[in-house]
C-alpha cells in the first residue's frame, strides 16, 4: 500500500527528484563538468483545479515502464550506476495519490511514447481493478524527450493548498534548498511561469594570507570512492549576548545555523543542530544560539550511488557508515574551532563586527581552501585540510560577563535609588550597580 | 528619550495614523454595534489609544495589556472609564488567554485588537504573534499590527559592497531573509530606499495566508498605512471573515478613500509641519487644486515647488486628522 501521509511538500520533491534523475541518465558522461544540466528543466504548474509537471529529461526509459506504473515497490537495483535518489514508480504514484483522483502520465523517450492514465475508479481505495493499462507508441511523440504528468481532478484540500501563497511560497523555498546544488549545476526548475534561484550555503570568506581573519575551516578527502567536502564557517557575525538572552524568550532571527548534508548535489539533510552532525560529542559543546553564526557543509559525491552514505530508502542519512563518520570526525574538528572562536570572544562580540564584514563564498564551490592551501594528514593518502588562522582577542585584560537575576521590585527600588525613576533597563541597573562599587573599590 | 517618550498627540504623522485607525473602527464597527466589541491593545502608561477609541469610536470593553508591572499600575491610574480592565500580560499570551478575555466581557462579542511593535530586531516574533493571534480570532474581529520599517535596522547599509551586496537594496533584502526566512517571499530580491513598508506588507500577506490555508477564515485587509515617526513605521489592519465571504469590503469602507486594495493601496502619511495660520489659509481654498493653493502661498512649505506640491496634497488628504495643539491650564 501506497503511504498518503506523506507531507504534500514532499510529494512534490519527490517528483522533482524524478525530473532530476532523468536528466542524470541523460548526461551520465558529463556528470564531473561543472554544468552537466544546463538546458535541463523542470516545470511545475500550480493552481487550485490542476497540477502539473513537465520536464525535459529523457523520458521514461522502457525498462522502467512496468515498475513505474504497478502497484508495488519499484526495482531500486535499476541506475545502481548512477548517482540517482528518485524512484519513478514510488514518487509518481505517491503524488498522483495524495494530490488527485486524476492524473495522466505522458512520456516521450527515444525508445518510444507512451501515456498511462490513473482514472478515479482506478484510485478509489475500493476498487478492486489492479490493471492499469499503458498505451505505447514506438515512436517519439514531443520534439523534446521528457515526461508530463497532469492532474486534473485535485482533491479540494489540495486545491486550496495549490491556490494559497504561502503554501507556494514554502514550496519554492524548499525546492531551492533542496535541489540549490543541482541549479547550480545548469538544471532549471519553474513554478507558475517564474525561474526559482538556488539557495545554497554561504560563508565568511577571507582570501588565504598569514593575516589572521574570518576564514573557513576546509577539508577534502576521497573514502572508498566517495569525494568527501566539509566546510565550517561563520555566515554572520556573532550573536551579542544580550541578543542570545532575549532569544532564549523569542527568535530574533529564523535561525539557519547549522550542518547541512549534500549528496551528489542532492541536500540530504539541512541546518542540522544535533549529536548526528557532531554537535555535543568529542569536546564539541551541544549547539546554542550562542552558536547561531557557525554553518557547516558537509559534501558527498560518488559517480556510485550505492557507495554514498544514504540508507536504503534512499531518504535518510546512513550514520553509521564510514564515509559519513570520517565528514562527521571533519566536520567536529571544525565545529570545534568556530566554537571555540566564539567563546573566547564572548561578552565582546560587538568588537569582532568589524572582522565580519567582509563578503561570503558557496562553501561548495567557492570555498576551494584545502584544495588550494591545504595541509596533507597524517595516515590519510587522500586527505588535505586547511585549518584557519582566526583571529583572537588580546587575553590580556579579557572582558568577563557578569550575569544574574532579581525579583522586578528590588530593581524598581535601585532604579529609583540610582536614576530617580522606576523604569530604567535592568541591564543598565545592574552595570550603573557594578561601575559605582568598582570606582569605591579603586579608591580605598 | 527616544519617540516613544515623546506623548503622540506631539507626533502628527503617528497621531493621524490612529485618526484613521478609529475612523475605521467607527466605520466598520457600525455595521454590529460598537457595544458588541472588545478593543485590545498595549495601551502604554497613559492608555491614549484605549481613552480615543472609547471616546472616538464609542467602544467601553476595553483591555491594555503590558508586560511590566510597574506601567500596568500606571494604567491603572490613567482608566478613561473605570471597567477598563489592565492586565500583566505579554502580547505573546494574548492567544492562550483569549478565553479569559471573552469570558471577561462576554463571549458573544468580538475584538478589535492592536498588535503595537516598534523593536525591529523582534520583527520574526512579533509576526509570529501575527499568526498565533489570527488562529483565534472569529469572523468580525479585527486585527491591526504595527511594525518598524526603517532602513537602518537592518544594518549599517553603507558597507554594502565591502559584503559583497549589489547594491543597498540588495542589502536590505538578504539581512530582512535573514531574520524572517520562509515568510519572505521568495520573489523578493531588492527593497528600494523606500519600499521596506511595502516588503512588510507582503510578508504580512504571507502569514495571513498561511492561517487562511490552516482555517476556514479569510484574512480581508482593510487598511494599509506608513508614516514617519522618528524612525519608518507601518501597519497592517484586517478584517476576518468566514471562508464564504465575497471579498467585498465592509460597507462602510467601499468607497473610504483609505481603504485597502487588496494587499496594495498603502496610505503614506507624510503630514507637512504647518502652523495653525498656514493651516487656515489653505483651508480656504482646499477644494482647489494644489498648484492653485499654492501660488495662493507666498511661501514654500517644503523644499521646493515639487515637493510644496506633495505636502499640500497630503495635507488635503490628511487635514481631517490633524491634530491640533493647545494649551490646556489644569
Amino acid at each position: 500500500m501506497l503511504p498518503r501521509d506523506i507531507a504534500l511538500e514532499d510529494a512534490i520533491l519527490d517528483l522533482v527528484d524524478n525530473c532530476v534523475d532523468g536528466a542524470m541518465r541523460q548526461e551520465k558522461r558529463r556528470l564531473k563538468q561543472k554544468t552537466p544540466f544546463e538546458g535541463y528543466y523542470a516545470k511545475l504548474t500550480f493552481s487550485s483545479d490542476g497540477f502539473e509537471i513537465m520536464d525535459n529529461c529523457g523520458g521514461i526509459p522502457s525498462d522502467f515502464v512496468e515498475g513505474a506504473f504497478s502497484l508495488g515497490r519499484s526495482d531500486i537495483t535499476k541506475d545502481r550506476d548512477l548517482p540517482t535518489i528518485g524512484m519513478y514508480g514510488i514518487g509518481m504514484k505517491r503524488a498522483v495519490f495524495k494530490i488527485g483522483n486524476e492524473a495522466l502520465v505522458q512520456s516521450n523517450a527515444d525508445s518510444g511514447f507512451f501515456e498511462v492514465e490513473y482514472t478515479k475508479e482506478w484510485l478509489n481505495p475500493e476498487s478492486q481493478d489492479w490493471n492499469l493499462p499503458i498505451r505505447k507508441e514506438n515512436t517519439k511523440k514531443r520534439a523534446d524527450r521528457g515526461v508530463t504528468i497532469t492532474i486534473t481532478d485535485v482533491k479540494k484540500d489540495i486545491g486550496r493548498a495549490f491556490d494559497n501563497p504561502s503554501f507556494l511560497n514554502r514550496v519554492q523555498n524548499q525546492i531551492s534548498e533542496h535541489f540549490g546544488y543541482l541549479m547550480q549545476r545548469g538544471f532549471r526548475i519553474d513554478v507558475n511561469g517564474e525561474t526559482l534561484k538556488p539557495k545554497t550555503r554561504l560563508v565568511k570568506f577571507a582570501k588565504h594570507s598569514k593575516t589572521a581573519a574570518i576564514r573557513p575551516y576546509d577539508f577534502e578527502t576521497r573514502v572508498d570512492g566517495v569525494d568527501i567536502k566539509v566546510t565550517v564557517g561563520f555566515f554572520r557575525s556573532l550573536a551579542r549576548e544580550s541578543e542570545i538572552d532575549s532569544e532564549l524568550e523569542s527568535p530574533h532571527d529564523q535561525d539557519t545555523a547549522g550542518v547541512s548534508v549534500v549528496c551528489n548535489d542532492r541536500v540530504v539533510l539541512l541546518s542540522d543542530r544535533t549529536m548526528k552532525v557532531g554537535w555535543g560529542d568529542g569536546g564539541v559543546p551541544r549547539y546554542h544560539p550562542q552558536f547561531r553564526a557557525i554553518a557547516a557543509l558537509a559534501v558527498f559525491s560518488s559517480a556510485d550511488a550505492d557507495r554514498l552514505p544514504i540508507s536504503t530508502t534512499k531518504r535518510d542519512l546512513d550514520v553509521g557508515s564510514d564515509v559519513y563518520l570520517r565528514a562527521r570526525k571533519a566536520l567536529m574538528e571544525g565545529l570545534k574551532i568556530h566554537t571555540d572562536f566564539t567563546n573566547k570572544w564572548k561578552g565582546m562580540e560587538e568588537e569582532t563586527e568589524a572582522l565580519f564584514q567582509g563578503p561570503k563564498a558557496d562553501a561548495k564551490t567557492q570555498v576551494q581552501l584545502a584544495a588550494r592551501h591545504g595541509k596533507a594528514v597524517r595516515g590519510e593518502t587522500n586527505a588535505r585540510r586547511y585549518v584557519p588562522n582566526l583571529p583572537m582577542p588580546q587575553t590580556r585584560n579579557p572582558k568577563r560577563r557578569i550575569s544574574f537575576t532579581r525579583n522586578e521590585d528590588q530593581i524598581i527600588a535601585v532604579s529609583r535609588h540610582l536614576f530617580g525613576e522606576p523604569d530604567q533597563k535592568p541591564s543598565i541597573v545592574g552595570e550603573e550597580c557594578f561601575d559605582q562599587m568598582f570606582e569605591q573599590a579603586k579608591s580605598q | 528619550m527616544n519617540g516613544s517618550d515623546i506623548p503622540y498627540q506631539l507626533r502628527p504623522n503617528k497621531y493621524i495614523d490612529r485618526q484613521i485607525f478609529i475612523d475605521l473602527l467607527n466605520r466598520v464597527l457600525s455595521e454590529r454595534g460598537n457595544e458588541n466589541f472588545i478593543y485590545i491593545s498595549m495601551g502604554g502608561r497613559h492608555l491614549v489609544d484605549h481613552s480615543s477609541v472609547y471616546k472616538q469610536a464609542g467602544i467601553s470593553c476595553l483591555l491594555s495589556i503590558d508586560s511590566s508591572l510597574n506601567t500596568v499600575k500606571r494604567q491603572l491610574l490613567n482608566k478613561p472609564i473605570g471597567k477598563t480592565e489592565c492586565w500583566e500580560l505579554h502580547s505573546a499570551e494574548i492567544p492562550k488567554r483569549m478565553d479569559d478575555i471573552l469570558d471577561k466581557f462576554g463571549s458573544e462579542k468580538n475584538v478589535a485588537l492592536w498588535l503595537d511593535y516598534t523593536d525591529p530586531h523582534a520583527r520574526l516574533t512579533q509576526i509570529q504573534e501575527f499568526i498565533a493571534v489570527l488562529h483565534v480570532l472569529q469572523p468580525g474581529d479585527i486585527l491591526r499590527i504595527t511594525l518598524n520599517a526603517h532602513n537602518g535596522s537592518l544594518g549599517d547599509e553603507s558597507v554594502w559592497k565591502k559584503e559583497g551586496y549589489r547594491n543597498p537594496a540588495h542589502f536590505r533584502a538578504e539581512k530582512l531573509k535573514l531574520q524572517l526566512g520562509d515568510y519572505v517571499p521568495v520573489g523578493l530580491t531588492e527593497i528600494s530606499d523606500s519600499d521596506l513598508p511595502l516588503a512588510l506588507i507582503d510578508i504580512l500577506a504571507l502569514a495571513a495566508a498561511e492561517v487562511e490555508g490552516q482555517r476556514d477564515i479569510r484574512v480581508q485587509p482593510l487598511l494599509l498605512t506608513s508614516y514617519r515617526d522618528g524612525q519608518r513605521m507601518m501597519t497592517v489592519t484586517v478584517g476576518v471573515t468566514d471562508l464564504n465571504h465575497d471579498r467585498k469590503l465592509p460597507s462602510g469602507i467601499r468607497h473610504w478613500p483609505f481603504r485597502a486594495k487588496g494587499w496594495a493601496g498603502l496610505v503614506s502619511i507624510e503630514a507637512p509641519d504647518l502652523s495653525l495660520r498656514e493651516k487656515q489659509k489653505i483651508d480656504q481654498h482646499l477644494n482647489r487644486p494644489p498648484s492653485y493653493i499654492l501660488d495662493r502661498l507666498n511661501f514654500l512649505p517644503a523644499k521646493d515647488r515639487k515637493a510644496s506640491l506633495g505636502a499640500i496634497s497630503s495635507y488635503k488628504k490628511l487635514h481631517r486628522y490633524y491634530p491640533e495643539f493647545r494649551h490646556v491650564p489644569v
